[in-house]
């Protein structure tokens, strides 16, 4: 692993952090216009320059949702339908005596629901019974297994579909709950992940607290009528949609990957003579869901009849608690990582048929962090629990590993050009680049370290002779590259000694130099800050004046006080739209559940500058 | 190595026969490990404890065993490679199990009687394994001197034997476990194998208990009964000569059930092995026409051969490939124009398209009303099964479809229904059963043609069509940079027709089969229907957004267009 030297840091070029009350517009010729109190001279140059301007879309923390179509018998169409958030009646536990539920006197509808909700409990009774009995049979198997071996218990009493052993089955238990903890938890806001679609401007957004996905219609500037929601789909991790199709959407769960399929069943409400095509959010759609697992339910190609609602059921290990999934540019291929074990699970979508590919461990400690197809298609990059970060070549499916890192790989980010790779460590202020010197299917490829960003205190952009200073930089906890490959985006980690991680840093990329002999010359160079919409003043307990002291002055006691913080925009999650033709578009999900789309309009001589 | 032959047509069969004998001989080379591991399993000593492993490796009994077991595996692999199909039938139910056994009889029998052969092979040799106790060749302990009547337990044994053997040759055709399953990603050969052991160990061991307890359970009612008769008559005949009968009952010998159990098991674990064997070993994706000097027309013989349906699709698949990876063989391909019948393109994709036409017109002929159907050519089956419209000769004999190329035949003669037309009094008699068979209510029954039939034979070479449909779109969408000559632009259109037809004739087949997709029959076909939409579906959206810019300047048929707006506008 070699080491290039950075050219400048955002000190020395000059570039100084936003203050705390400004909010990050967009970027134009190369800087970023901040408005503070609705204030700016640079706005006005930046709209000169056809800059645009997105409203923020809110979020609220907790949601209850009304279906206006009970969720059928078959499992699939669970939309919830109608006007999107009513504040009524609690429909994805759907247990039949609910407390709070309303009377069956007042409300006709509850009554139905309710006497639909026991019809379909008696209609699935036999699978009632067999989740029972499978109950039993497990608890017997623990008893069993904890007296005798294993293999002489199950001799006895059977074995559990999918599972080595019922005491394997309960440690699994445990051990999913324990790693699905984890997962959330490293997440904050209502917001857990989001997925842009590859060719339109649509965007699902998942909700954490309810399970339910949201989809937003950027160019109408509207909500799609339709809610997504499932009791299989429990748990989100990941999203993405399928390229090269018409709106299909895979989402990881605990239960595995969900595929929901949608298909406008309307005519558009926009004018005949509109030359755009029409968005979902101005048609009526019908959508539903198929549970895709590894080895079918019903054993029939992924595609399960009936899903009986309520239960239970045995989801096999394999396909089971997804915790990273990715599509192949081409549609065709879902590679799935898992929370439970290392093995990668390539779906062919349209078959519903999947293949393992078992490479690493099989244990809980090898589980996938993330999973991420090259734009060409070619390659496969999947991170791991175990520090290994490895690269497929998808022809083959050979694999080349690196695992010589401090700690895991957090994230990582491909260019346009499927020939270099940006990613992070856990706890690391360094920016790594992959090179690829090689045309696919070689693996040829060399690890460096193209900058670092350590933590330091500075002060802010205000002109006047007072400013602030805050702790900016720290390890490193996401980053991401733009389609076009110029600009690379890096968040920073909550638990990295008390600096502002409210702030997104901004890199110039030349992948270039990362080809080129001598290592003269930087591939990252700093560009700028972004910053969130602020919190309500209602939500910061102690106010700005203390986190901010707490942030300066980091010790053991405002460690401890983590939730002075949650008055910050901090970001939980952010990436590029696909396609945006002025240059790129930054989407930030905020913890205090807000979205804002930050514009970056590029220059063509920008580099050159 | 480049192969040199004068016939490029003939030349990738020929590649292909000679690749496949050596994939035969290093499956019987792999097969050496696992008589070895499973002679060894076999051969374990328990009360050894953990040299228990040690010594059955070094066990003489172990070789003698694996040397054995080595045998009935290439046995299996010889059946496998006489028997195996690359198209599927697929539908559940008892009647299409009845129906495959009986589509080609004399496979069937053969299946059947090789394995029951095999099976009592390994009896022999696990009976020479435990000592023999459990399958005694004779009643009387040894000294006694009387008139020899046979074991109950030994007659037992042999008749599991056969069980064993035929339950298991009968449900490999009758659930098409012949047929072989393309893996649809790539991997290296020993990860493919080791992902399907421990599937084979369990199903092997699962079809062992399987049998022996049902026969165990037959054997109890029949057996028993028939074994006590005939001591009865026996002791009538001479009561102090059969008093030995009296032995301990061969039903509740824990000997005798730990013995049945072990055999078929491990009889069982290694024709599963063998059969995963051969599953990975020839489905072993190939890279033959590289092989060749002339590679393109190379490839263009393998997509041509019609008298080998794997040479086809291992041509088929490796077109796929090139299309999806072999992006210098893909340019090569795009750019090979200087030939005298005309690009190679124009000849690929004329394979292609006509795989999915032939499967186009499959689907239309058995969707359409029964009314304009033409009747069943076959004069002697007047009766014949009318109930889909569609006569029974294609699914007792199916053919493999007509080349692109070929010159449109004749009226087909008459198929005959149950092989070959003989001759005389032969033809007499043979012509009066089968009528008789054909008018019988079980006949009937048995040779029916269930609903939506038609459209399960269409799919029959799913794999196929699906690899058609990708590659034809990948190398148009690649035609885009690739393509230097143009000769991809003027067959946009045809390529588009062909597939919007084929995705109407699926949506159809699909919407037929809603209203009965409670029936378990017809699942299978509307499954596979469904995701063959998913296919052409998926391959028009990739050349909309391809070509998303280039739409207008294509200057489609308007009827083409029309059906290409709602994938343009992402609502299709």
């Amino acid at each position: 692993m070699s080491t290039y030297r950075v050219a400048a840091t955002f000190e020395e070029r000059g570039i100084r952090p936003p203050s705390k009350d400004s909010v990050t517009v967009g970027e134009s010729d190369l800087k970023f216009i901040h408005l503070r109190n609705g204030e700016d001279v640079g706005l006005l140059q930046y709209v000169r320059n056809g800059g645009i301007a997105f409203p923020h879309i809110m979020v609220p923390e907790s949601l209850q949702l009304r279906s206006a179509t009970k969720p059928s018998r078959h499992g699939g169409d669970a939309t919830t339908g109608g006007q999107s958030i009513i504040r009524k009646q609690t429909v994805g536990s759907g247990a039949p005596n609910n407390p709070e539920a309303p009377n069956g006197a007042s409300d006709a509808n509850s009554a139905f629901a309710t006497a639909v909700s026991h019809a379909l409990w008696l209609w699935n009774a036999k699978h009632h019974a067999s989740a029972f009995v499978a109950h039993m049979q497990t608890q017997a198997l623990l008893k069993a297994e904890s007296w005798f071996p294993a293999s002489l218990a199950q001799a006895v009493f059977g074995h559990v579909p999918g599972t080595a052993s019922a005491a394997r089955t309960d440690a699994m238990e445990v051990e999913e709950a324990e790693g699905h903890r984890n997962m959330l938890t490293k997440t904050e806001g209502p917001i857990s992940c989001i997925a842009w679609h590859p060719h339109r401007s649509l965007v699902a957004i998942a909700h954490r607290a309810t399970d339910t996905i949201f989809l937003y219609d950027l160019a109408h500037d509207s909500w799609c009528p339709n809610i997504l929601q499932n009791v299989y789909m429990q748990g989100i991790t990941s999203m993405a949609w399928q390229p090269n199709c018409g709106y299909a959407l895979a989402v990881g769960s605990t239960n595995g990957a969900c595929l929901w399929s949608m298909l406008p069943t309307s005519h558009s409400q926009q004018p005949a003579d509109s030359l755009e095509a029409p968005g979902l959010s101005t048609m009526q759609f019908s959508a539903w869901m198929t549970l895709m697992s590894f080895p079918p339910l019903d054993k029939a190609h992924g595609f399960p009849a009936r899903l009986p609602l309520q239960d239970k059921l045995t989801f096999y290990r394999s396909a089971s608690s997804v915790s990273a999934l990715a599509f192949s540019p081409c549609g065709q291929w879902l590679a799935t990582g898992h929370q439970t074990h290392g093995h990668l699970t390539l779906w062919d979508v349209a078959l519903g048929s999947a293949t393992p590919i078992r490479r690493v461990g099989g244990g809980s400690r090898h589980s996938a962090l993330q999973v991420g197809f090259s734009p060409n298609g070619r390659y496969l990059v999947s991170t791991h629990a175990n520090g290994q970060m490895r690269l497929w070549e998808t022809e083959s499916w050979t694999s080349r590993v690196w695992s010589d890192f401090k700690a895991n790989v957090s994230k990582f980010a491909w260019s346009p050009d499927s020939r270099s790779l940006f990613f992070a460590t856990v706890g690391s202020s360094e920016i790594y680049a992959l090179a690829l010197y090689k045309a696919p299917p070689s693996l040829e490829a060399e690890v460096t370290v193209v900058s670092s960003f350590e933590a330091h205190a500075t002060a802010t952009s205000d002109d006047c002779e007072d400013a602030e200073r805050i702790r900016v930089g720290g390890a490193i906890k996401s980053l991401a590259l733009d389609p076009k490959g110029q600009r690379l985006v890096v968040g920073f980690d909550d638990d990295s000694a008390s600096a502002d991680i409210s702030l997104l840093a901004i890199y110039l990329v030349n992948t270039d130099t990362l080809f080129r002999a001598g290592g003269d010359s930087s591939a990252l160079m700093p560009l700028g800050y972004i910053r969130g919409p602020s919190w309500g003043k209602q939500h910061t307990p102690d106010g700005d004046k203390a986190a901010t002291e707490s942030a300066l002055k980091p010790d053991k006691a405002s460690a401890k006080k983590k939730r002075v913080r949650l008055g910050l925009p901090i970001p939980s999650w952010f990436g590029f739209a696909p396609n945006f033709e002025p240059g790129a578009l930054l989407t930030v999900a905020w913890a205090n559940g807000k979205l804002s789309f930050v514009p970056m309009l590029f220059n063509s001589s920008a580099f050159t500058k | 190595m480049v192969y040199r032959s004068g016939s490029n047509q003939a030349e990738f069969a020929r590649l292909a026969e000679g690749i496949l004998r050596q994939r035969f001989v290093r499956a019987c080379v792999y097969e050496v490990v696992f008589a070895y591991v499973v002679a060894a399993v076999g051969n374990m000593d328990v009360r050894r404890g953990v040299f228990g492993v040690a010594h059955a490796l070094v066990s003489g009994r172990t070789a003698g065993h694996a040397a054995a077991l080595y045998a009935v595996g290439v046995a299996a692999l010889a059946v496998h490679g006489r028997l195996f199909a690359v198209e599927r039938t697929a539908a559940g139910g008892a009647f299409r199990r009845v129906q495959r056994v009986l589509r080609r009889p004399a496979d069937s029998a053969v299946a059947v009687c090789a394995y029951v052969a095999m099976s009592w092979f390994l009896t022999c040799v696990h009976g020479w394994m435990f000592g023999g106790g459990a399958a005694r060749m004779w009643l009387y302990p040894e000294g006694s001197y009387g008139a020899r009547q046979l074991n109950p337990a030994w007659v037992a044994t042999w008749a599991l034997a056969t069980a064993v053997g035929a339950s298991y040759g009968v449900q490999l055709v009758a659930d098409e476990r012949l047929q072989l399953a393309f893996p649809g990603v790539e991997q290296r050969r020993v990860y493919a194998l080791k992902d399907r052991v421990a599937g084979a160990v369990a199903r092997g061991a699962g079809f062992a208990a399987g049998v022996v307890w049902r026969f165990w359970a037959v054997y109890a009612v029949c057996g028993w009964a028939a074994y006590r008769a005939a001591s009865a008559v026996a002791a009538g005949l001479g009561a102090g000569a059969t008093r030995g009968l009296d032995v301990a009952s061969p039903l509740l010998s824990a000997r005798a059930v730990a013995f049945w159990l072990a055999s078929a098991t491990l009889t069982a674990v290694t024709w599963e092995l063998a059969h995963r064997l051969f599953e990975v070993v020839a489905t072993e994706p190939t890279h033959i026409s590289s092989l060749s000097a002339d590679r393109n027309a190379c490839l263009l013989g393998g997509l041509r051969h019609a008298d080998s349906a794997l040479v086809q699709h291992l041509a088929f698949h490796e077109l796929y490939r090139l299309a999806t990876f072999g992006a210098a063989q893909r340019a090569e391909l795009l750019a090979d124009i200087d030939r005298s019948s005309g690009p190679m393109w124009a000849h690929v994709s004329a394979q292609c398209i006509a795989v999915i036409r032939a499967a186009t017109e499959q689907l239309r002929a058995s969707m359409a009303p029964a009314a304009t159907q033409p009747k069943p050519a076959a004069p002697a089956a007047p009766a014949a099964p009318a109930a889909g419209g569609a006569p029974v000769s294609d699914i007792l004999k199916m053919k493999s479809r007509a080349r692109a190329d070929a010159p449109p035949q004749a009226k087909p003669d008459p198929a005959p229904l149950l092989g070959p037309e003989p001759q005389g009094l032969e033809k007499y008699v043979l012509s009066a059963l089968r009528d008789a068979l054909l008018l019988s209510p079980v006949g009937q029954r048995l040779l029916v043609r269930a609903p939506h039939a038609h459209a399960t034979a269409a799919l029959a070479n799913f794999q196929q069509q699906v690899w058609a449909v990708r590659a034809l779109m990948r190398l148009v969408e690649c035609s885009l940079d690739e393509d230097p000559y143009g000769v991809v632009q003027n067959d946009i259109a045809l390529v588009l027709a062909t597939l919007f037809a084929y995705l109407a004739e699926l949506e159809r087949c699909a919407a037929a089969a809603q209203p009965a997709a409670a029936h378990a029959s017809c699942q299978p076909a509307s499954r596979q229907a469904l995701a063959m939409i998913h296919v052409v579906r998926n391959a028009l959206y990739s050349f909309t957004t391809t070509f998303y810019d280039y739409l207008d300047a294509l200057k489609l048929p308007h009827e083409l267009a029309r059906q290409l707006q709602p994938f343009a506008n992402f609502c299709a």
